[in-house]
């Protein structure tokens, strides 16, 4: 009886005298439950359903013995517990997948497990072609996949601990710095057990390192020396503060430190074009700057600027003409009734063949999309003319 | 005091240097009543060893391996002893098997007197999220700090603005912010929650000052946006795209303002004068928006208030135009003894904590000159202030510890206006700010604690009821 008081008066008297948090919170324990705003319900059945197992098994004339009894037990408990109360979510491994390869740098697991299945969700989108363009496929490969826009390219920011982690990755590498440090602390701040994460904080002290802030990046890193998994990387971290020159010349550090903009501007969820452009205009080696731009404008169909950013391809040499800008180029070639043949740039005979092909059955059929579908599915004119997308409206007042 | 078994030091070598200690407590200025200065010494040693000797009396001798810990009883009974005086500290050091000893630094003990302690606002130096959040008081006699009321009663709420009616907590103004919103008022007798948004004006209350009498309320209505800068010197501007002033009357539940405070000119940080008969606000004009926000420079006003007729004066003054210097004025503070103005300096803007620039500044009211206040500033944003009771204190946030949170500073100021160097509000452990997550925001002296019940909160917080409020121009 006084065991059963205990555990009735308990949740009360912590919340009328120890911590601030809802009555229900301190049912399930203060800091048991990660996701907050679902009370694990479930687990509660099933602990009712074990107690009512125990009870009704000895009263089942036909079951004597107690191994069978126990193994009987355990299964029932082992499904109920793991097949009901932790199903299994596919769509979130994905995510949790592309997540962990993205931090782990993993570039090549990330296109295979997109050649396996294409994502389709911006946060997997944004993990494949900054993998794309890791390992130097962006402008020729993107639209081989599904593309749902620039939010699969560069995600606008939610209020979520998620997401902006990965969407954090693209701008750490173009070198928006403040931007990716900004993502990593929102992702940090979104804990719903108000917790702090390791993940966040690491990238927290590469950003202060890379801005120069090392007072701050000493008060992160202090945290990491007391986790057990990352005090090696602390430690030697710790050798950075303060040391210009082992800074610049690291591999990561030292180029997005070069990258950073020295002009400033606000940044604009609705201008990303722009902001790209300041980025590669400041540093034309910059080349993420360049293909995130070019690419950028290709998910926008912005095919009105897209000819005079090719124009400064210039800087970057490569084999041929990537296919995504040969198809962008012709098309926007084309819509002045121009010859294919007349197109002052090398334009491969494949992709010309091909338009001609999509461009036969576009004009000529009044519901092209499902003949186009198959063969021209990864092409940019199917993206450009079928492929709706939303803008993230992210501009929102804040409140004081 | 000195256990027997503590190590005799012989034949120090003598530096002629004041150790580095954390934080920087020598040549501070105290009362004599706050808590044990403890702290720590960054340089490698085996052992500290701190003599201090009151300048009228008192011996206190300390040998440990780790940090400097005051005991509290002999600390109390030194700082006790020699009010008005000092206390000399001398640090000896034993690192590599010898001894060294720094040159002696003092510890002033002011003959004024301090409030009760602190109120504050914890939360991390974050963008637009918040994680567990809330407001707190700490005993400045202690290292006793006690929630006021944490966002972790209603999941996904906000908490800001605290105000009392000058130190005095049985008046309190604070915003709920989130799906369960509202602005809780506190008066003596009861607590009620508002929705402080009309059709009249631009946004909700946001920045609050009490009248003395504790009947009224100025608050500025702000449509605020956050932007975030792309250089590695700036990462966040604070901007109102909109503001007006108003005075909420806490009896009839009016917004009261005039024409003179809702122009198309911004205007925000009211704050009244001690005796309740004009008040002070910023003031800049109108630019476009977000575009050209570096253009914003407040001025420091005034406009009388009659709290009988609950009526405006008829002009506004201009005390400083600090536009002609192309500078910006935020959180004009009165002191409450009437003498000064303490506000925020800076470039541009009115939210000076995320800039690097933003200084305190001193208005003297009886001779109106203004200056700079140079034995408190540093390269880094200072910005949040308020007065103690007396006017002989003032606490305010600094970020130069590392250039990003924000902590607590406390600094003595004579009737010349002249302050002296200021201390960080000590822990008990003083690696405590190295430890945490958590800027200090928004620190208010109050002259006793904060009696608010958290759960009657959480009660009024979560009913779908808020009292609405009228507009009267």
């Amino acid at each position: 009886m006084a065991a059963i008081s205990l555990v009735i008066a308990s949740p009360f008297v912590a919340k009328y005298f120890l911590a601030q948090y809802p009555l229900s919170r301190f049912w399930w324990g203060a800091d048991y439950v990660h996701f907050t705003d679902y009370p694990p319900y479930l687990i509660t059945c099933l602990w009712g359903l074990i107690i009512l197992i125990i009870i009704t098994i000895p009263s089942i004339p036909e079951i004597k013995s107690l191994a069978i009894q126990l193994s009987a037990l355990l299964f029932i408990s082992y499904f109920l517990i793991i097949k009901l109360a932790y199903p299994h979510h596919a769509s979130k491994e994905e995510l949790m997948a592309y997540d962990y390869h993205c931090r782990m740098k993993n570039w090549n697991r990330i296109i295979e497990m997109a050649n396996r299945k294409a994502p389709t969700v911006p946060m997997t989108v944004c993990c494949l072609n900054l993998a794309l363009y890791k390992t130097g496929q962006l402008p020729e490969k993107m639209f081989h996949y599904f593309q749902n826009g620039p939010e699969g390219l560069l995600p606008a920011f939610q209020r979520d601990f998620m997401i902006p982690s990965v969407a954090g990755e693209p701008y750490y590498y173009l070198g928006f710095v403040n931007t990716a440090q900004r993502f990593a602390f929102e992702a940090m701040e979104s804990l719903p057990d108000y917790r702090k994460s390791v993940r966040s904080i690491k990238r927290l002290v590469e950003t202060n390192l890379i801005n120069g802030h090392y007072e701050v990046a000493s008060k992160y890193l202090y945290f990491l020396e007391n986790t057990l998994f990352y005090k090696k990387w602390a430690k030697e971290t710790r050798a950075y503060l303060s040391d210009e020159t082992k800074i610049n010349a690291h591999p990561e550090w030292g180029e997005i430190r070069r990258f950073r903009t020295n002009e400033d501007f606000l940044f604009s969820e609705k201008e990303k074009d722009m902001m790209l452009g300041i980025y590669f205009q400041q540093h034309r080696d910059n080349r993420m700057a360049y293909e995130y731009l070019m690419a950028y404008a290709l998910l926008t169909k912005d095919i009105k600027d897209f000819p005079e950013y090719f124009r400064l391809k210039k800087d970057f040499s490569y084999p041929s003409i990537p296919k995504s800008y040969q198809e962008a180029l012709i098309y926007i070639w084309g819509l002045g009734n121009n010859s294919i043949d007349s197109i002052p740039v090398p334009i491969s005979h494949s992709v010309k063949q091909e338009v001609a092909a999509y461009a036969n059955i576009y004009t000529t059929l009044q519901s092209p999309e499902p003949v186009l579908k198959k063969p021209f599915s990864n092409t940019y004119w199917y993206y450009l003319h079928f492929k709706n997308y939303n803008r993230a409206n992210t501009e929102r007042p804040y409140q004081y | 005091m000195l256990p027997a078994c503590n190590e005799t030091i012989h034949n120090p070598g003598i530096l002629p240097a004041v150790p580095e200690i954390s934080p920087d407590y020598t040549e501070v200025t105290i009362p004599a009543t706050i808590a044990p200065l403890n702290f720590s010494v960054p340089e490698e040693h085996e052992k500290l060893h701190l003599r201090v000797e009151g300048g009228r009396t008192g011996l206190l001798e300390i040998q440990t391996s780790g940090y400097i810990s005051f005991p509290e009883k002999e600390w109390k009974q030194l700082l006790a002893g020699n009010t008005g005086d000092k206390i000399n500290l001398t640090l000896s050091v034993k690192s590599a098997g010898h001894w060294k000893q720094y040159a002696p630094f003092a510890i002033y003990i002011s003959p004024n007197p301090i409030d009760y302690g602190l109120a504050y606002r914890l939360i991390a130096p974050g963008f637009e999220v918040y994680s567990k959040m809330g407001i707190y008081q700490r005993n400045l006699s202690n290292f006793n700090q006690r929630a006021i009321l944490e966002n972790t009663i209603v999941p996904g709420s906000c908490m800001n603005c605290h105000s009392f009616n000058q130190t005095h907590t049985g008046y309190m103004s604070l915003h709920i912010r989130g799906a369960h919103g509202g602005t809780i008022i506190k008066t003596n007798h009861s607590m009620k929650i508002l929705d402080t948004k009309t059709t009249e004006t631009v946004a909700a209350c946001v920045y609050p000052y009490w009248h003395p009498s504790g009947r009224f309320i100025a608050y500025s209505v702000n449509k605020t946006q956050q932007a975030f800068h792309a250089v590695k010197e700036e990462l966040i501007e604070v901007l109102d795209l909109a503001s007006d002033i108003v005075v909420y009357d806490t009896e009839t539940d009016e917004l009261l303002s005039c024409d003179l405070l809702t122009t198309q000119d911004f205007e925000t940080f009211p704050a009244f004068s001690p005796d309740g008969k004009i008040f002070y606000f910023c003031c800049a004009s109108g630019q476009k928006l977000p575009e050209d926000y570096q253009k914003i420079r407040y001025n420091l006003c005034r406009i009388s208030f009659d709290p009988e007729t609950k009526t405006f004066g008829s002009k506004i003054d201009t005390l400083i135009r600090a536009d002609v210097q192309n500078k910006s004025i935020s959180l004009p503070k009165p002191s409450f003894d009437g003498k000064y103005i303490m506000y925020t300096l800076l470039d541009y803007g009115n939210f000076g904590i995320w800039h690097r620039e933003a200084d305190l500044y001193l208005l003297d009211l009886e001779d109106n000159t203004t200056r700079g206040l140079p034995e408190i500033n540093s390269p880094y944003a200072e910005s949040y202030h308020n007065w103690s009771s007396n006017s002989r204190w003032f606490v305010f946030g600094s970020r130069r510890m590392d250039g990003l949170y924000t902590r607590p500073y406390i600094a003595a100021i004579d009737e010349n206006g002249k302050a002296g160097k200021p201390f960080l509000l000590p822990q008990k452990n003083p690696d405590t700010y190295l430890e945490s997550f958590y800027s200090y925001n928004v620190p208010e002296f109050i002259s006793e604690p904060v009696q608010l019940n958290a759960n009657q909160a959480e009660k009024i917080i979560l009913a779908s009821e808020r009292q609405k409020v009228s507009y009267k121009k």
